[in-house]
């Protein structure tokens, strides 16, 4: 999905977030670039985890490499949109 | 409606929906734990199937759901050759695998297959794997390569290296009849998209009845264009 801009993989990713996590779309609009994510959401254990990143995978048409997982890119949501962003940019 | 079906030695438990003489699905659900995740899901799009008039079937492979078969004694001739009994049935009009089953429906040859979210073995090798690596502290590509070589657990299951290392190699296997749908959204190719949510990536299981219910539509409008009823 090359030549997407940082807007659409913003909400691709609220929107892996809800259906993953089932957290309502509501509540993933009111997320903004501080909020928390993993050690902060109950619904984002480390299983959940794989979910999310290889869903975001999917319809972001990127890899992600097992190397990059860690706790800071899934820390907060502008850290996680940027991570996914700068993987798109690089496949485009 | 629990039948039960032969393999080789073993029996294994079928879910069976119709009535004797209606075409007749054989679904081949996703592995491992994606599989309890969407049976909710495949269950209601039989119902829906009924509506159709079409009959259809969901059994349990070697291994998974309630089978008597350990985990760890699962290979994957087990599962070839679980299919291949199955797909001698009667009256069977086409295969319909989701996710990693579509890994197992060329074994059920000469049947047009349906796919939904198929996936290649390397990647629910794959996914397995991460999913364990964040909660054991290992690398993934550590994990997979350890599973090759012993049983590990993964996600869950403890895995047979034989059955880790077959299925990684393995694809969804080409056919001249096959039709793939995936969920709107997702950026693979296929010839049709579905409404829904990846439920066998949520991590309750749950069900949608609008995505069962395109499901069964897809499904019969593809038995129509194949000609099998």
């Amino acid at each position: 999905m090359a030549g997407q801009d940082a807007g659409q993989v913003d909400s691709v990713v609220r929107a892996v977030l809800s259906d993953v996590l089932a957290i309502p779309a509501e509540r993933v609009a009111t997320f903004d670039r501080s909020t928390g994510l993993f050690g902060a959401l109950p619904e984002l254990d480390s299983m959940a985890v794989a979910g999310l990143l290889t869903e975001i995978e999917d319809r972001l048409g990127i890899v992600i490499d097992d190397d990059d997982v860690d706790g800071d890119m899934l820390a907060t949501f502008g850290a996680l949109s940027d991570f996914a962003a700068a993987k798109v940019a690089g496949t485009s | 409606m629990t039948r039960d079906y032969a393999w080789r030695t073993g029996r294994e438990a079928i879910l069976a929906f119709g009535q004797p003489g209606q075409p007749t699905v054989l679904l081949l659900p996703p592995l491992f734990e994606e599989g309890n995740r969407t049976r909710a899901l495949l269950v209601a799009a039989m119902r829906m199937l009924a509506v159709h008039g079409i009959a259809s079937a969901l059994p349990d492979l070697p291994g998974t759901n309630e089978s008597p078969v350990p985990t760890l004694d699962v290979r994957f001739d087990d599962w070839c050759d679980a299919v291949a009994a199955l797909a001698g049935g009667p009256d069977l009009a086409c295969t319909a695998a989701f996710r990693g089953g579509a890994l197992l429906d060329g074994y059920a040859p000469g049947l047009p297959h349906w796919r939904m979210s198929p996936e290649t073995g390397a990647r629910v090798v794959r996914d397995m794997a991460r999913a364990t690596a964040l909660t054991s502290g290992t690398k993934a590509g550590v994990l997979e390569a350890l599973a090759r070589s012993e049983p590990t657990m993964l996600a869950g299951s403890t895995l047979h290296p034989t059955l880790v290392s077959a299925l990684a190699d393995t694809m969804p296997a080409d056919d001249d009849r096959v039709r793939t749908v995936r969920l709107e959204g997702d950026a693979l190719p296929a010839d049709a998209y579905l409404p829904g949510k990846p439920l066998w990536r949520a991590a309750e299981p749950g069900r949608d009845d609008v995505l069962a219910q395109a499901i069964a539509d897809d499904i019969a409008d593809w038995i129509d264009a194949c000609g099998a009823r």
